[in-house]
């Protein structure tokens, strides 16, 4: 708090003697928080010990020999597991909070040596057999089970990437349109199918007050996976793409009213944003074929142009007018 | 100076500071509503998330109508610099009038203008710059960035004006012969100095107050071009690039134990600073710093792989913290483990488990495919996503 401002509100009768002389006592015994530096560091700390690590035994693996090392990952998984049981409380259906500073990341850490663990037991020993779907199962069970034991959302987040890969999409926020082959027709209906679940537990977790604080999480992940499976939809149906259109339309007026109903500027910004690129596409798509058809292709390039300025204004208005309307409620 | 209404911007402190004072119990709920009475916010600022849309948006106009005229021009036998030059004035006139008449700050649309009026003149200046020299371009860019810095206190602004000013200490360095590049290092280092505590001594007069977040920028850049011009990596690199005739490969350079004394000494030195002083500046800089002073004595002296580095450096670092948090499990000489300030955004967004499902990603099997599951180079953490 900077004591000039509130010496000239005092000056001007807006606040009372006593208030300034809080401010002041407050000021003076401020104490300077290290709380970012110190878990930025922790952070990094983890990060590169693990990943020193994972190059280490990489790199001696002829002399270490596989069963030392899936001894070890073992040993890493389980001591974390057990610090973590042993400190944890009773299971809580509201948010708990963690015991001590270290407990996210013993946890994190737990989770992700139980991860490597499978993962290097299916590799060198195709341990679960050739159906990757039983290697991926099995560690997904046990992040929903530790997120929501533990209370944890990084392991809840970790839980859902693994839930995606399970039925086979890549769904960080990096990957998911760089790794996935959207042209495969099978993987559009699984991700639209896994958008719709996850908005579903969503919605669950807050109506029956089971991890209120997860619905966040769940939604996130899911607008942004039936959106972009919607568009690859869109963009991959060539013949029916005005019915994919309505889809996708009838989708984005659900998340209309309930980001209106929610107050929640940051999911209409991604709705308006998600429906803006959908329109666009198929205005830009009639145009391209009109062109085709008369031949005539400046006088479109135009058309197009225009469209983009004037569609642009209007989605700037708009944005402006329900930001006014959802103004009182400023939050997220 | 400034395009914006001077008390509305005091007024946009003055509620901050009331809206921290609330909840630490300095001054009563009325006091609060009576401030934020007197001192209204005239301003049309929107929520983040609309500024986002808001900018992207603008964005978009801006390009299209520039892809417009550019078609309109396709007739005509005008060159596109010309057509930057008026679309780029166009832009700064529109921020102008919406400041001025709509009262728009920090709403997105006023940023997109003034960045990309801004960005479209200097681009004239850069591809179309025929007649003038470099340093003329950069005085050029440097007084456009200026004039937007000083007028619509952008940071970005800032950093700009900065930039070209050393591009043109820099080229007159260059120019001076043997001498002058000799005492280039020296010379920057100067500038960073000077820079800094001009700035540190603007920020606490009251009368330029409002450039606060200008100035709080000049302070961070000068720490690092302070530390970038005495860094052996960069002194040396630098001087191979300048030198005439070429430096053979692997020479060194005079009072090279200068640099490479300054190159370890700064960053510690900042971040004891920044410890004793309570200078949330100093402390993130030399942070940041120690990387880069780890990263330029292993560039020139491999003294150990880099996993064993990476080992050996986790366990210190996660012993450290260990060390810390647990003495400041109560308070002492004034630091605390507490959170003490606002999240705000990071908080909502949940960024950082965002960060964690990011780094520790699952491999995705084609379907189909033959499984390809695991591999070596993961063991967790930061593997460059190849498990």
């Amino acid at each position: 708090m900077n004591l000039t401002v509130f010496k000239r509100l005092h000056s001007e009768g807006l606040i009372s003697d006593t208030s300034l002389e809080r401010v002041r006592i407050v000021e003076e015994k401020r104490l300077f928080s290290v709380h970012w530096e110190l878990k930025t560091l922790l952070y990094l700390g983890v990060v590169m010990l693990s990943g020193g690590l994972g190059i280490l035994v990489y790199k001696n693996i002829e002399t270490i020999g596989h069963q030392t090392i899936l001894l070890f990952i073992a040993l890493v998984c389980g001591g974390c597991f057990y610090y973590c049981l042993h400190k944890a409380g009773d299971f809580s259906r509201y948010r708990a909070a963690a015991p001590d500073p270290f407990f996210d990341y013993i946890l994190l850490l737990g989770c992700l040596s139980f991860l490597t663990f499978i993962g290097y037991l299916q590799f060198e020993y195709t341990f679960f057999g050739s159906d990757y779907r039983l290697a991926t199962f099995i560690p997904m069970v046990v992040l929903f089970i530790s997120a929501y034991y533990f209370d944890h959302m990084g392991v809840l987040s970790l839980a859902i990437t693994n839930l995606a890969a399970w039925v086979g999409i890549s769904v960080t926020p990096l990957r998911i349109l760089r790794e996935n082959d959207f042209h495969d027709h099978g993987l559009i209906y699984t991700g639209l199918a896994l958008g719709v679940v996850l908005l579903m537990a969503g919605v669950a977790s807050e109506r029956r007050n089971f991890k209120k604080h997860f619905e966040f999480t769940y939604e996130n992940f899911g607008t942004h996976i039936l959106f972009i499976s919607g568009l690859a939809g869109l963009f991959t149906f060539d013949g029916v793409y005005l019915g994919w259109f309505l889809l996708f339309a009838g989708v984005a007026a659900y998340f209309y009213r309930e980001a209106l109903k929610r107050r929640s500027f940051y999911f209409l910004l991604v709705d308006i944003l998600y429906t803006y690129v959908a329109l666009s596409y198929v205005v830009v798509r009639l145009l391209m074929k009109s062109s085709i058809a008369t031949n005539d292709f400046v006088w479109f390039l135009y058309l197009g142009f225009f469209y983009f300025v004037l569609s642009a204004i209007g989605v700037v208005r708009l944005l402006i007018i329900l930001n006014r309307k959802m103004r009182v409620y400023d939050s997220l | 100076m400034t395009a914006y209404n001077h008390t509305g911007l005091d007024n946009i402190d003055i509620q901050g500071e009331a809206r921290e004072a609330l909840p630490a119990g300095c001054i009563t709920e009325e006091e609060n509503a009576l401030i934020r009475q007197r001192h209204p916010i005239p301003f049309y600022t929107p929520n983040i998330y609309i500024r986002i849309g808001l900018f992207i948006l603008t964005v978009i106009i801006i390009l299209f109508s520039l892809g417009i005229l550019a078609l309109m021009r396709i007739e005509g036998d005008d060159s596109f610099a010309v057509l930057l030059i008026v679309v780029g004035l166009i832009c700064l006139g529109m921020l102008e009038w919406l400041v001025y008449s709509k009262k728009h700050h920090q709403s997105g649309v006023d940023d997109a203008l003034l960045w990309a009026g801004t960005s479209l003149l200097a681009m004239k200046i850069i591809f179309f710059a025929e007649p003038i020299t470099f340093i003329v371009q950069c005085y050029l860019i440097g007084f456009l960035a200026l004039y937007g810095a000083l007028r619509y206190i952008d940071r970005i602004m800032t950093l700009v004006v900065y930039g070209a000013l050393l591009c043109i200490v820099f080229k007159t360095g260059t120019a001076a012969g043997a001498i002058g590049k000799a005492i280039l290092p020296f010379v920057v280092m100067g500038v960073g100095v000077f820079l800094y505590l001009s700035a540190k001594m603007l920020s606490v007069n009251e009368r330029y107050r409002l450039y606060r977040p200008c100035l709080v920028i000049i302070e961070f850049a000068s720490l690092f071009v302070f530390y970038a011009a005495g860094n052996y990596y960069v002194v040396r690199e630098l001087n191979a690039l300048i030198s005439d005739p070429p430096m053979s490969p692997g020479a060194g350079i005079p009072l090279g134990w200068l640099f490479w004394l300054f190159t370890v000494v700064v960053p510690l030195w900042y971040v004891y600073r920044g410890l004793m002083k309570k200078d949330r500046i100093f402390l993130w800089t030399g942070l940041l710093l120690i990387a880069a002073m780890i990263f330029t004595i292993r560039h020139y002296y491999h003294l150990l792989p880099v996993e064993l580095m990476m080992t050996i450096g986790g366990i210190l670092l996660i012993s450290a913290v260990y060390a810390c948090i647990k003495y400041l499990r109560t308070p002492r000489q004034g630091f605390t483990y507490e959170e003490t300030n606002d999240r705000g955004l990071l908080e909502n967004l949940h960024l950082e488990s965002l960060v964690i499902a990011e780094s520790f990603a699952p491999v995705t099997p084609a379907p189909g495919s033959d499984l390809q599951f695991g591999g070596g180079s993961g063991g967790g953490g930061g593997a460059g996503g190849q498990y």
